[in-house]
């Protein structure tokens, strides 16, 4: 057996991560949360406004208990000025950096005054308009339309808004509906979801990260700052000065998100009980040292395919292609090797694991792929038995559920490609880990499908780079936290990626295919 | 069995997982020196609530992460599903209550 030696810097995002995902299970948290809900009780009961609000000591409870947890996402503890979501709970105030001061000195004592306050919170809702109106009217409505074609594709978006859910129908209906006034009658909600979505537009961050959060022009601007220092902290360059505008926190963002991902790849932690997400970052050095074939699996391929087992990993699986398909045999039996041998594996952990890549047509305009030019293949651990973790589907239905999924997910990327589009396009994936992964989809639900970590892979065709179209997905049927995924499992994961796209254009650059049956159902 | 996979299907079952709980069994969990009872079984999946996690007043199950306040039943977080039946059963649960009612 060969063991990987982890480093003990990816141990640290681990916590970090895992830090930031279960900020309602953190105790002093809670704790902050009941002595805040106590005291603005306290102040609600000095307050004329307590008699407009009429609600029972529960339930206000309850509300200040939940703004609480939503302010804290994704970062932590909000600022000084995102205290306008709980003076709004109160209905004290409604995005008013002053009032809301108000709120927070009341609540923590008037050390809070001499906080300092960043230029572009002192008017927040001028600055947001004022964003607005840089684009020339006539852009303004083409740009919220495009913005709102963009949300539609997107995958869930689950955001906080007037005490109700918003979802990405919801931000689309907004954008529409800002596209046929002016910035001065949007709503506030209206223009904090717009400016949300054009700052995510114009900086490129995982605007999910966001989901479960309160949308307000404070708590945007919080996040956005949070998420460009983290930018720039993990990228080891200077953390810039407050924005002044949106313009500028935007452009700072963008150009810090730039700079971290020369050296990092950026990943994502999913829960999928409530569809928080995180970001996070690892170095491309860290995923580089673990890409080597262990001795194991090279003597694998020898003995299965006959290679040369000195060969450095690209060429090692070049030679197992080529030798495979000399013998006669079909070029998907590699990847079929290299699956089984990532679903056995000790070093990490898994229930089955699940490789797609295009067969090998069509890859001059990918756009044109149909299901059954994506091949699929699901390789289950040895001793695997689905029942046994309570997993509705057999062998042959976990296949063909996850395999047309995916065949659907590659067909669906691939029209990012295109300017003629059949149907909405997919956007792309970062590598991400995911737990709870089977408690809103049907589709997880009957395959098991409750851990997982997903690392998608280019292939390159004739000198041409197509991201997004193949990846990797190992799976774990078991619940519990000690069975999660990590952040430093993505570097093991992400090696089955590379080797997966190492293979395939070994296939590709002989122009050769994987048979057409990988592109099918499975017969019982 | 199957050419592609090399599996051999199984029986097509579709396992109970709460089913080995018992209807109406029950947990206890103590909150600030109060102790309250809730069933045994999550409401959103039916997943043992044995095995959820206690912070706090907050308890998460294992499976899914629906997250409870445990003093008042509600769901705080998580997936969708129905709240928690949550009772405050220190009182009943009183040594010297218990004692004086015998004595009574």
């Amino acid at each position: 057996m060969t063991f990987v030696v982890r480093e003990r810097v990816l141990y640290d995002i681990d916590v970090e991560v895992d830090r930031r995902i279960r900020i309602l299970d953190d105790e002093s948290r809670a704790r902050t949360a009941d002595a805040m809900a106590a005291r603005a009780l306290s102040i609600l009961g000095e307050s004329c406004d307590i008699a407009a609000t009429e609600i029972d000591s529960d339930d206000a409870t309850a509300l200040i208990g939940d703004l609480w947890y939503r302010s804290n996402i994704p970062f932590g503890p909000p600022s000084v000025t995102s205290w306008d979501l709980l003076a709004s709970a109160l209905g004290i105030a409604r995005f008013d950096v002053s009032d809301a001061l108000d709120v927070y000195t009341r609540l923590l004592g008037e050390h809070a005054r001499a906080l300092v306050m960043p230029e572009i919170y002192r008017d927040l809702d001028a600055a947001a308009r004022e964003y607005w109106y840089e684009i020339d009217g006539d852009d303004r409505p083409l740009l919220l339309l495009e913005l709102k074609q963009r949300v539609d594709c997107l995958e869930r978006v689950r955001f906080y808004a007037d005490a109700r859910t918003i979802t990405n129908a919801d931000i689309a209906s907004a954008l529409a509906s800002c596209a046929a006034s002016p910035p001065s009658a949007w709503s506030a909600t209206e223009l904090a979801l717009a400016t949300l979505v054009r700052l995510w537009a114009d900086a490129g961050f995982c605007l999910q990260e966001y989901n479960q959060a309160i949308v307000s022009l404070p708590h945007i601007v919080d996040y956005a700052v949070a998420r460009r220092d983290d930018y720039c902290k993990t990228a080891g360059i200077e953390i810039p000065a407050p924005p002044a505008t949106f313009g500028e926190l935007a452009h700072s963002l963008r150009f810090a998100r730039q700079v971290l991902e020369r050296t990092h790849l950026r990943c994502l932690r999913f829960d999928g009980g409530n569809w928080e997400r995180r970001e996070f970052s690892l170095t491309r050095a860290s995923l580089d040292r673990v890409l080597d074939v262990p001795d194991e699996l090279r003597k694998q391929l020898d003995a299965q395919f006959g290679c040369d087992i000195t060969l450095d990993p690209p060429d090692l699986l070049r030679a197992a292609v080529e030798s495979c398909i000399e013998s006669g045999s079909d070029p998907a039996e590699v990847l079929k090797c290299l699956a089984q041998w990532a679903a056995d594996s000790d070093e990490l952990p898994t229930d089955y694991v699940v490789i797609t890549a295009p067969v090998g047509i069509k890859l001059e305009r990918p756009w044109e792929l149909d299901y059954q030019d994506v091949a699929c293949h699901v390789a289950y651990r040895t001793g695997f038995v689905p029942s046994v973790d309570g997993v509705p589907l057999d062998y042959v239905g976990i296949a063909n559920v996850i395999g047309q999924r995916m065949r659907y997910n590659v067909v669906k990327k691939a029209q990012n490609y295109s300017l003629v589009k059949r149907f909405p396009p997919q956007s792309f994936n970062l590598p991400d880990i995911a737990s709870a992964e089977d408690a809103n989809h049907e589709g997880h639900r009957v395959s098991g499908i409750r851990q997982s970590c997903r690392v998608p892979t280019s292939i390159h065709y004739r000198g041409v780079v197509w991201k997004g179209l193949a990846d990797v997905r190992l799976n774990r049927t078991v619940y519990g936290v000690d069975r999660e995924f990590r952040p430093s499992d993505i570097p093991l994961a992400a090696r089955y990626a590379r080797w997966l796209g190492w293979t395939i254009d070994a296939v590709y650059a002989r122009d050769a295919t994987i048979d057409p049956s990988y592109g099918k159902l499975l017969q019982r | 069995m199957n050419e592609r996979t090399g599996a051999v299907p199984e029986e097509f079952t579709i396992p109970e997982p709460a089913a080995e709980i018992d209807a109406g069994s029950t947990l206890l969990f103590t909150v600030g020196g109060r102790t309250y009872e809730v069933p045994a079984t999550c409401p959103h999946r039916g997943a043992p609530l044995r095995e959820a996690v206690q912070t706090g007043p907050f308890l998460r199950c294992a499976w899914h992460g629906a997250t409870f306040d445990i003093r008042t039943g509600r769901l705080v977080r998580g997936p969708q599903c129905p709240d928690l039946q949550s009772v405050d059963v220190t009182d009943s649960l009183s040594v010297a209550k218990e004692l004086a009612s015998w004595r009574s």
